[in-house]
C-alpha cells in the first residue's frame, strides 16, 4: 500500500493505493494522528486506489471518524470501488460515513462547512 | 520459513507472512480462472480469520504453524485452516451489535468475524487434540 497526501487549502487528502489490511494500517493510522496532532481536523480519503480492505483498516477508518469529528472536524471519503462498497455495506459503515463519488464533490462539500 | 507446494502452504504464526496465504488462493482461483472479485472475498475471509489466530490464538511467544490447503471443486472454492492455538469456535461469536448505530455509538473493531461469515455460504469448526480446524466454503459462479 502506498499513501500519498496533498493539501488544499485547510483539507488533507489522503489517498490509499493498494491493500489496507492487517499488516499495513499502522501507517495510515500514524498519518491519521499526525494530522489530528498537528490540528489539522478536515480530512478526505480518496480511495480511488485502494482495491482491498479488511476489518483492521476499516477499523482505522471509524477510529479517524469519531475522533475527527470529537476534535470538531470532518473526515469524508470518496472514490470507492463497488468490491469495498460491500465491505462498508456489510459492515455498516455507509450510512455513517461522508462518501462521494469524487474527489472534487468532496472537495466542494467540505469547503462548503469549512 | 513457509513451505510451499500446489495447494497448499504452512506459514508461521508472523502477521507478516499473511500474504503468502493471499496469494496461494489467488493462484487457485486464477488457475480455475474464477472470478477476481469472489477470490478476493475469500481471501478476506481467510486474512479475518488468520490474523484473529494469530493476534489473540497464543500466549507464548514460541514459533506455531498454520497450514492452509485451498481446493476448489464442484464449483466451491475451500480453504482448509489448521493451527495449534488456542481453541476457537468463531461459530460462537455473536454477530457485532449496532451496525445500524451512528458512528459516535460505534466501537471500532470486531467486524473480522461478521465479514469472513458474510463472505462464504458456509463455515465449519472442528477441535480435533490440540487442532483447531476450519473450513471456509463459498460456491464461485464461474
Amino acid at each position: 500500500m502506498t499513501l500519498t497526501e496533498k493539501r488544499q487549502q485547510q483539507i488533507v487528502i489522503i489517498s490509499i493505493d493498494g491493500r489496507l489490511d492487517t499488516t499495513n494500517y499502522q501507517q495510515l493510522e500514524g498519518r491519521v494522528m499526525h494530522h489530528l496532532q498537528q490540528n489539522h481536523t478536515t480530512l478526505m480519503i480518496d480511495c480511488s486506489g485502494m482495491d482491498y480492505v479488511s476489518s483492521a483498516g476499516l477499523r482505522i477508518f471509524l477510529v479517524a471518524l469519531k475522533k475527527l469529528t470529537a476534535a470538531g472536524g470532518q473526515l469524508a471519503l470518496c472514490a470507492l470501488r463497488e468490491n469495498i462498497k460491500e465491505i462498508f455495506d456489510i459492515s455498516g459503515f455507509t450510512g455513517i460515513f461522508r462518501i462521494y463519488a469524487t474527489q472534487q464533490q468532496a472537495l466542494e462539500a467540505l469547503g462548503q462547512e469549512t | 520459513m513457509a513451505a510451499v507446494a500446489k495447494n497448499e502452504l504452512t506459514i508461521l504464526n508472523n502477521i507478516s507472512q499473511i500474504g503468502l496465504v493471499s496469494g496461494l488462493i489467488e493462484q487457485v482461483g486464477n488457475d480455475n480462472h474464477l472470478r477476481k472479485a469472489e477470490i478476493m472475498e475469500m481471501v478476506l475471509a481467510a486474512e479475518e480469520m488468520i490474523s484473529n489466530t494469530i493476534n489473540y490464538g497464543y500466549d507464548d511467544d514460541k514459533a506455531h504453524e498454520i497450514s492452509v490447503i485451498v481446493m476448489f471443486k464442484e464449483d466451491v472454492l475451500r480453504i482448509e485452516i489448521r493451527d495449534d492455538a488456542a481453541a476457537f469456535d468463531p461459530l460462537n461469536v455473536p454477530p457485532p451489535e449496532g451496525l445500524e448505530m451512528p458512528a459516535t455509538h460505534r466501537q471500532p473493531g470486531g467486524l473480522g468475524i461478521h465479514l469472513a461469515r458474510r463472505l462464504t455460504d458456509r463455515i465449519t469448526y472442528q477441535r480435533e487434540k490440540n487442532t483447531n480446524l476450519l473450513f471456509l466454503e463459498k460456491k464461485m459462479t464461474k
